[in-house]
């Protein structure tokens, strides 16, 4: 047996059985070969609860003008999709990727007895759980607790950010946030860490001291792993200078390098317009869109587009009706963008919001947003939703 | 000096009971009999001292009327701004708070009482929006009666206006009920799920109706609102009220049982040993719900003392930072830091992840999570600024909205600094013929690793070892 298939099945065997070994350059080797083509799930977290009916504004429908007066976006400036729905002018970097066939839009995305709160509703739409249900992981980190082949490792689902989402966290195994590969190796791999893990067999018991050492090994050898995978590739387009579009740079970085990640993890903050919605919304528009496009482009052009899913979502929509502050309430369905190559419905997914059917001033959801996570798992990740999602369908027909 | 067979119990007894303690400390209380301890330790926690940080004026909807700004309709921009300014000031008030309770926690020399309000508001856990002096009434019940009747306890806590509005019961009215007061009610506070039907929850929500509060945030009985029809409860007809439903809900010895279970996994083991949960709920139905007698029982069981139940906890971020504040005399200058280390760790009081409160145990573990706590202790002890930042909290994000993305990521990192450690007073604590590895082992709550041993014993001098051993796996438990 040569060497190389020798740690190849050692690595296996030991990750099966929950104990790994201090020494994991074969991490590396692993990666490598099932390198190729395999799908990739962009999240993008849109927080504080973004007025969809300004994101994709439905300007072919009198009430929305009516009930908005001092906040609708004019006809003239809407970036026009179909006779219904177009774009805040803010997007239009995302029109030419629109066009591309590569954007999809989901309307009225919600779940029963929504929820206002921010913290409740992200909490909610983090874990997929019930209006009245608790649950203690996310929808992604049941993803990785599933019999998943390829959710062994921390680095399988990576959030660019400091500290990790409930979204990545599973029961038994967890995503890991990292902003920038070279300060998460500077401070894991330090020889004081490098030390304490070594030669650890009497710490990897299944208590929790065991379960701490080995969290730490896989951190550190996780770190080593990304650092040298993302050397392979450098990014060799033009973002623009906003903090979310270095996160998504990253995210293009990681994903070009062929590290071994499944799902990544963005968020973008400042959605919670009650004040002055126009500019603010301009503001993070544009820092998205620009963001995007430039990711977007940059995997088309490496080939990778078509392996790729984008979805953006935000915890709940905004009352149809402006407030008196020239801004929008807590509300509830909103809508969600898609991203990709391989969309199998481009443009625009379904109907526009029904705007003479509201309940109590708020939009009625019709797209369950856990049908559109079990659609994902099932026909993208590739794992029965059953077992994240029990009882959601998978079976929309977006790709 | 010898350590006798109670300096390790002892060392323990504080580490859960409190946030660990000082070796000097530890030595004077080694002479005393555990059981005089424990009961001396709840003596103390039994005297209350409310948190009065905010002041019982500052309540958002009074203020906002005292100034006209109530509707926002029809206010002029300077007056929406005005409005807005005083929002955010509240909302800046319950982080005044937050500080203030953990700095109380850090100084305090009743920490069981302190723990056990850390207990009971992770128990009760409750989002306040809005309304940061509500939030301080609600922390000042879970204080007085820490280790008073439970019943007390529950009937006051769901009385207050936090709770109140958290779960909906202003708008739980006859003939139009609102069940979520209710559901929580048994399936988190008392009962757990199986212990109760739908039917259950539907005719108790009848029996809370009218349970209101005034604009103070006083409790108000409103009749008006209140349905006096018959209800069905556990199989039992009548004109029950709210108190009522508490009572036969607590007549149910499974109520003991859930507490006593959910004490057991905060102070003992995440892994409850049903026998010993058993025996603490009968003891604590049997004592009517004295919740200081089941925690003496609990702290002077035999199994609270086992090899297994030592040493083996996880700690929450809040024990982490006060348990390392306290052990090396570490004082913050600006609380912003205070604030900014819960937020990276996952766990910033009054912001609860949802009515559940934190889940707890390994689910504080991540890659990143262990990362920081195993370099914040170093950045602390060495005086540094806090290298990393902080996610806001979703119900922050009205702040966000108004500032621009960046600058917050930047403020955070500037002011995470101001931090001073009192070394001469942590080093003179031990005795003079104490070695590093016996002052690194006292720190430790369980036998370091033999590699963490080889690098205390090669470490170029104490405050160095000391320091790597605060920062390492074995350092996360207690």
């Amino acid at each position: 047996m040569k060497r190389r298939d020798f740690l190849k099945q050692s690595v296996f065997a030991s990750a099966g059985s929950m104990l790994i070994p201090a020494f994991l350059k074969p991490f590396e080797l692993i990666a490598k070969s099932n390198l190729s083509g395999h799908k990739n799930l962009v999240i993008i977290q849109l927080s504080g609860g973004n007025d969809g009916l300004n994101t994709i504004v439905p300007y072919g429908n009198d009430v929305y003008y009516q009930l908005r007066n001092t906040i609708a976006i004019p006809q003239s400036e809407i970036i026009k999709l179909n006779a219904m729905q177009g774009l805040n002018p803010a997007l239009a970097p995302l029109k030419e990727i629109y066009d591309q066939g590569w954007m999809s839009i989901i309307n009225n995305v919600g779940y029963p007895n929504p929820n206002r709160s921010h913290f409740r509703s992200m909490d909610i739409w983090q874990s997929a759980s019930d209006s009245n249900q608790f649950l203690s992981t996310g929808w992604i980190g049941r993803y990785l607790d599933s019999n998943c082949q390829m959710c062994k490792y921390p680095y399988n689902a990576i959030e660019v950010d400091d500290t990790l989402s409930l979204t990545l966290k599973g029961d038994t195994k967890k995503g890991i946030a990292l902003q920038n590969p070279d300060k998460l190796f500077r401070t894991t791999n330090t020889p004081f860490f490098g030390k304490l893990i070594e030669h650890d067999k009497e710490h990897l018991d299944e208590d929790n001291l065991g379960y701490l050492y080995k969290t730490m090994i896989e951190t550190y050898s996780s770190a080593g792993y990304i650092k040298e995978t993302t050397k392979n590739y450098e990014n060799n387009f033009v973002y623009p200078e906003s903090a979310f579009a270095k996160k998504l740079k990253t995210v293009a970085r990681f994903l070009l390098s062929g590290l071994d990640t499944r799902v990544y993890y963005v968020s973008l903050s400042g959605f919670d317009t009650h004040v002055n919605q126009i500019a603010q919304q301009k503001k993070l528009f544009t820092q998205f869109s620009e963001g995007m496009n430039a990711f977007v482009k940059e995997l088309n052009n490496n080939k990778k587009l078509d392996d790729t899913l984008v979805i953006a979502f935000s915890e709940f929509g905004r009352r149809v009706a402006q407030n008196a502050s020239r801004g929008t309430d807590h509300g509830t369905a909103n809508v969600m963008m898609l991203f990709g190559g391989q969309l199998k419905k481009q443009g625009i997914f379904n109907d526009a919001p029904d705007l003479n059917d509201l309940d109590a001033g708020d939009l009625k959801y019709k797209v369950d947003f856990r049908d559109v996570y079990a659609t994902v798992l099932n026909k993208w990740l590739n794992v029965d939703n059953k077992l994240i999602l029990p009882d959601a369908t998978g079976t929309m027909e977006f790709i | 000096m010898a350590e006798n067979e109670n300096f390790q119990k002892i060392k323990h007894l504080y580490n859960r009971a409190g946030f660990g303690l000082h070796y000097s400390e530890l030595q004077k209380l080694s002479h005393t009999k555990l059981n005089k301890l424990v009961a001396d330790m709840i003596e103390k926690a039994k005297s209350d001292v409310p948190i009065t940080t905010i002041a019982p004026d500052h309540v958002k909807s009074v203020m906002l009327k005292n100034k006209g700004l109530t509707k926002k309709e029809g206010l002029s921009p300077e007056q929406l701004k005005e409005r807005q300014k005083l929002l955010v000031s509240l909302n800046k008030q319950l982080k005044n708070l937050n500080a203030e309770w953990v700095f109380r926690m850090m100084n305090t020399d009743s920490p069981l009482r302190e723990k056990m309000t850390l207990f009971w508001n992770n128990h009760f856990a409750c989002r306040e929006e809005g309304n940061p002096y509500f939030a301080q009434v609600l922390n000042n019940i879970q204080r007085k009666l820490a280790l008073g009747d439970f019943r007390m306890l529950l009937i006051e806590v769901s009385k207050s206006a936090s709770m109140l509005n958290f779960l909906n019961n202003q708008q739980n009215k006859k003939g139009r009920p609102n069940e979520n007061f209710a559901r929580e009610l048994m399936e988190l506070f008392t009962l757990g799920r199986g212990n109760y039907s739908e039917k259950d929850i539907k005719e108790s929500a009848r029996a809370f109706t009218g349970w209101a509060h005034d604009a103070a945030g006083n409790f108000e009985f409103n009749p008006k609102n209140h349905d006096n029809g018959i209800k069905t409860f556990f199989g039992k007809e009548g004109n029950f009220n709210g108190e009522d439903i508490i009572d036969m809900i607590l007549q149910k010895p499974e109520a003991a049982v859930f507490i006593a279970r959910k004490a057991y996994r905060f102070f003992v083991n995440d892994v409850p040993d049903e026998n010993h949960v058993q025996e603490l709920g009968n003891h604590f139905y049997k004592s009517k719900y004295d919740i200081a007698a089941m925690m003496n029982k609990m702290f002077t069981s035999d199994w609270f003392y086992a090899p297994e139940n030592m040493g083996n906890k996880i700690k929450s971020p809040v024990e982490f930072i006060v348990s390392l504040s306290r052990q090396f005399n570490v004082t913050y200058k600006r609380q912003e830091i205070i604030l900014q280390l819960q937020r990276g760790l996952g766990q910033t009081l009054f912001y609860p992840p949802n009515v559940a409160g934190w889940a707890g145990g390994r689910n504080w573990i991540d890659s990143s999570s262990l990362m920081l706590r195993l370099t914040i202790p170093s950045q602390i002890l060495n005086d540094s600024s806090l290298n990393f930042s902080a996610k806001t909290d979703p119900d922050d994000e009205n702040i966000v909205a108004m500032k621009h993305q960046d600058d917050v990521v930047v403020e955070a990192k500037k002011k995470a600094s101001g931090i001073e450690i009192n070394w001469d007073n942590f080093w003179s604590d031990f005795p003079k013929d104490y070695s590093v590895q016996q002052i690194a082992a006292f720190v430790l709550q369980c036998k370091p690793s033999t590699q963490l041993n080889q690098i205390i014993n090669s470490s170029v001098d104490k405050k160095n070892a000391i320091i790597k051993t605060v920062s390492s796996p074995e350092y996360q438990l207690c």
